[in-house]
């Protein structure tokens, strides 16, 4: 018996959304090599600088949006139903959120895709930051507009699903996985809102012409009220991975539940009153503003170290418990060779180095260092796209044969595959992170210009090019492996061999009944989570909107 | 019939050209769109600064003849409201010309202009309404672009004076434009020597110049003083009189001949393999003034981008530079499929794809059995201090980082936002 014997309609769900998380992974991974190759001048030919934002769209759109959040709901989707093993009370509410969501998905990649295809009479290469002054097709933000309300939808079925079991179940703690995946769309909720408010009420209207103008940095600010607080909707479920399902992998036991609570409940409640360290750069907003949001963006390092020492100390214990001694030989005991082991492990690592380029971008006045440069994307690579989507790609070796009833095929492909992707990434964010320092901007389709020169002390902007497409084509072929991975274990036959994995997961070593109860209580963070709120981002929009809201204090450009 | 280039054809422009067509019917000379396009020295190509020009279509616009011209700046072209159209005009000497602002947020900064023109652009950026008047007196050819839009190709060109019938013809990199290299309005005297013809010695490993041939009123000329040829081909200069030099007016970007500096006198040679593509122009110090001078077109190749000699900011792609990025997905990509095809040949799976039926009920998963520990080790007996040990590596690797990252990458550079 596994997953799928045991909820056949939840993992058909599951299975759907990882299908259409993949197939966003591989085209947008194939669009990341082209730009890769146009940024660094190695190709100039296959189309123009001016397309090369529409293709830049579509990279961050799949990869950052349609991969993240439909494997997001997925994930969950699993991870609430087995937790709390019982299943959605209507399937179909399930599927019509999923189906508003890919609705949305199809309609934004038409709209970026009218950039390049001429006879698609949409445009929206707004990059995936899409604010004011940018404009797109209103297609596009119709389409993630219903994305982000199907998303919500998910949120509602995982809610609801607690709020029954909490009926049968009134005096047990809520199970790990559940208050994770809560914790995680609760914070979607708050966070969105200002992504909605943007989209709905000033960038839609404006692009279908029915207000003349908006104000680009109130959307700027609304748009970074959600645009910071997503990065952690991304990181949670890799948490929620690293946490739960990850000590088991390495042979042992989560060492602490109540600290995995605590850290998702400050995850929740000091998320969103953090944006506006993405504006230190904007006129307009106040320096005490900007520090009060950095003194509140440290803060934020606080629950993710935490999570270091929790998640080290899990595998340690199981690297222990497999016979591992000494103060660093024990690591030689760990599973390298299975893949939803290494690749998560791997990713952790990437984000360890990712948490310094984190703290550089934090502080008020180094990030004037880096503000805007390459540095920025080599920082997102590690983050997003490699400590989220190599958990995620890791993660899928151990799931998906429990979601198939299918036994995991091409597995030495799948053995290599995380390698390939950590040291394309070493090389390709390594490079990136130096040209920023440089000072070579980022969001440029041609950074060349003719009065600067970018200065490297340690090698030369050519050589950081060249590994930064060496690194590109390292992923691409790691992304394909991971693809014919999933591609050839999907089509074997269900229950034809008995699975490699079983979805057994251990007690914590210390269990929730060694914490206090209120952390099981939602209600009192969401309330704190708006008086932070209140503080960080209260002030500042008012004093935008007394300025008028359509009446911005100069004209944006182009009108 | 006039043709224009741009797309937006207002009934304005067109009452306009209809009208200046009859005037110039009934004056019974032909005005004719596209009479001659030179090629601006690669100007609207992605060679010169800035992007490709996507509105300019190799023709220039007939103009001559009119005493006001319009051009639209902020038109549609070049994937937005990012192009001046038309962008090439031809006009007589002393046609008022109007820049007229269709959109907003546009200069025009001027790239080039002959010596003694007085126009000096648009320094501002302004917005939709604006006008920008100027008469142009000076002949020869100028050239213009956007600030803000120049990476988009928003580029122009305006060629004052000139007959429609320049012998050039369309294709890009096909003609040589020496611009009014050759006439009295560039330095020094008119080209007494040139005819109008461009000496086509492409395809050919070696050519020959004569430095001081007959013409110019004396032995004051280069012969032939107009050449094309192809890149790699070696031009050996051959001085067949005496006290001639060869000092280089302007030669493409990357160019690495120098002329001869120092006069020198009948016998003396002197040889370079022209490898950079463009025009180089050149002349005699001493008998500048009698029009001693000359050009050579060097025909496009494949090889080069703009800037890369100077900022270093795209690595020549040499074997090396393709073997390093092509190596990994070379190895990589094959592999994989072979990979693929032997585990499928291996496993059957293709009999299994072709013929999948319709299964009833399907069959229930087996797990793998779960594992128990070599050594079950319990919440008391477990004391991560490995754990303690890795978290104090690394933060001392940040630490190292952080002064990494300060001191030696980024100081010397100063802040990219502030000050």
């Amino acid at each position: 018996m596994t997953y799928i014997d045991d909820f056949p309609g939840e993992a058909r769900v599951v299975r759907a959304a990882f299908a259409i998380a993949f197939a966003s992974i591989g085209l947008g991974g194939a669009l990341g090599v082209l730009q890769a190759l146009f940024r660094t001048g190695y190709s100039r030919s296959l189309f123009s600088a001016v397309d090369y934002y529409s293709i830049l769209t579509a990279h961050g759109v799949l990869m950052a949006l349609v991969f993240t959040t439909f494997f997001i709901v997925g994930l969950f989707t699993w991870g609430v139903t087995r937790s709390l093993d019982t299943g959605f009370r209507d399937l179909r509410f399930t599927w019509g959120w999923l189906g508003l969501m890919t609705l949305g998905t199809v309609l934004a990649f038409v709209s970026v895709l009218g950039g390049i295809v001429g006879w698609i009479p949409t445009h929206a290469a707004v990059l995936y930051t899409f604010y004011a002054p940018l404009e797109a097709s209103p297609t596009f933000y119709l389409g993630l507009a219903l994305l982000i309300v199907g998303s919500w939808g998910a949120g509602v079925d995982y809610v609801l699903a607690l709020r029954e079991w909490r009926a049968d179940n009134p005096d047990e703690r809520i199970p790990l996985q559940t208050f994770m995946a809560v914790a995680t769309m609760l914070l979607w909720f708050v966070c969105t809102l200002g992504v909605a408010v943007e989209v709905v009420v000033f960038l839609l209207p404006w692009s279908l012409g029915l207000i003349p103008r908006v104000d680009p940095l109130l959307t700027r600010t609304l748009f970074w009220y959600f645009g910071h607080a997503v990065v952690y909707f991304w990181l949670l479920p890799a948490y929620f991975v690293w946490y739960t399902i990850f000590p088991k992998l390495s042979g042992g036991r989560l060492f602490s539940d109540p600290l995995a609570r605590v850290v998702f409940v400050l995850f929740l409640v000091l998320s969103t009153p953090v944006g506006v360290h993405h504006q230190y750069g904007d006129p307009g907003l106040s320096q005490g503003l900007k520090f009060v949001q950095m003194t509140s963006t440290y803060f934020i390092l606080l629950p993710s170290l935490l999570t270091a020492f929790t998640v080290v100390a899990s595998m340690e214990h199981g690297a222990r418990q497999r016979g591992g001694k000494g103060l660093v030989k024990w690591l030689r005991a760990l599973p390298w060779e299975k893949p939803s082991f290494s690749g998560i492990a791997l990713a952790g690592l990437a984000f360890a180095a990712s948490g310094f380029g984190g703290m550089v971008n934090a502080g008020l006045n180094v990030n004037a260092l880096v503000h805007n440069t390459m540095w920025v994307p080599g920082h997102f690579h590690l983050t997003v796209g490699t400590a989220v989507a190599l958990t995620f790609m890791a993660i899928t070796y151990w799931l998906l044969p429990q979601l198939s009833g299918k036994r995991l095929r091409l597995r030495t492909l799948a053995a290599v595959q995380p390698y390939l992707w950590f040291v394309g990434m070493v090389f390709m964010s390594n490079a990136m992170h130096r040209v920023g320092l440089a000072g070579v901007p980022r969001r440029t389709s041609e950074p060349q210009y003719e009065q600067v020169i970018f200065n490297t002390p340690i090698a030369t902007i050519g050589e950081l090019h060249l590994q930064t497409v060496g690194g590109a084509f390292l992923l691409f072929a790691s992304l394909l492996c991971f693809l014919a991975v999933v591609v050839s274990t999907w089509l074997g036959d269900r229950g034809a061999e008995p699975l490699a994995v079983n979805g057994h997961i251990p007690e914590a070593l210390s269990g929730p009944e060694h914490g206090p109860s209120i952390l099981d209580n939602f209600r009192v963070w969401v309330v704190l989570t708006f008086l932070l709120l209140l503080i960080a981002y209260g002030p500042p929009l008012a004093a935008m909107v007394q300025n008028g809201l359509f009446a911005p204090g100069s004209a944006p450009i182009p009108a | 019939m006039s043709t224009v280039s741009d797309r937006r054809y207002s009934r304005r422009r067109f009452l306009r050209d209809t009208t200046a067509v009859a005037a110039a019917l009934s004056a019974s000379t032909g005005v004719s769109a596209a009479a001659s396009s030179p090629s601006y020295d690669g100007w609207f190509t992605g060679d010169a600064r800035g992007a490709e020009t996507k509105n300019y279509d190799g023709t220039t616009v007939d103009k001559t003849g009119q005493d006001s011209v319009t051009i639209e700046v902020g038109a549609q072209g070049n994937g937005g409201s990012y192009a001046y159209a038309p962008p090439a005009v031809r006009i007589s000497p002393g046609t008022e010309v109007t820049f007229e602002w269709v959109s907003n947020t546009h200069d025009i900064q001027i790239e080039s202009a002959p010596s003694g023109a007085s126009w000096e652009g648009v320094d501002s950026i302004e917005n939709e309404g604006y006008t920008h008047s100027h008469t142009f007196e000076t002949a020869g050819v100028y050239k213009y672009y956007c600030t803000p839009h120049l990476s988009l190709g928003m580029k122009g060109a305006i060629v004052v004076g000139g007959s429609g019938g320049g012998g050039s013809s369309g294709g890009r990199n096909a003609s040589a434009d020496w611009g009014d290299w050759f006439t009295d309005s560039a330095r020094g005297g008119a080209v007494g020597n040139y005819d109008g013809t461009t000496v086509d010695k492409t395809g050919q490993d070696s050519v020959t110049v004569e430095v001081g041939a007959q013409g110019n009123g004396g032995s004051y000329a280069y012969a032939p003083p107009a050449l094309k040829i192809s890149p790699g081909t070696e031009v050996t200069f051959e001085w067949v009189s005496n006290t001639h030099d060869i000092q280089i007016e302007s030669a493409p970007s990357g160019a690495s001949w120098e002329g001869v500096d120092s006069i020198k006198n009948e016998g003396y040679t002197h040889s370079h393999t022209f490898e950079t593509s463009g025009t180089y122009t050149y002349y005699c110090t001493p008998h500048l003034s009698m029009g001693m001078k000359g050009g050579i077109f060097v025909t496009g190749n494949s090889g080069g981008g703009g800037g890369g000699g100077g900022g270093g900011v795209i690595p020549d792609l040499n074997w090396w530079n393709i073997a390093w990025i092509a190596g990994p997905s070379a190895v990589a990509i094959p592999s994989i499929v072979a990979y693929l095809l032997w585990d499928y040949h291996r496993a059957g799976a293709f009999d299994g794809v072709l013929d999948r039926g319709p299964s009833e009920a399907p069959p229930e998963t087996t797990e793998a059995p779960p594992a128990s520990p070599e050594r079950e080790l319990d919440h008391d007996e477990y004391d991560p201090w490995g754990t303690a040990t890795l978290l104090g590596v690394y933060f001392v690797i940040i630490s190292v980082a952080w002064a990494l990252m300060y001191f030696v990458e980024f100081l010397g550079n100063g802040p990219h936002i502030f000050g």
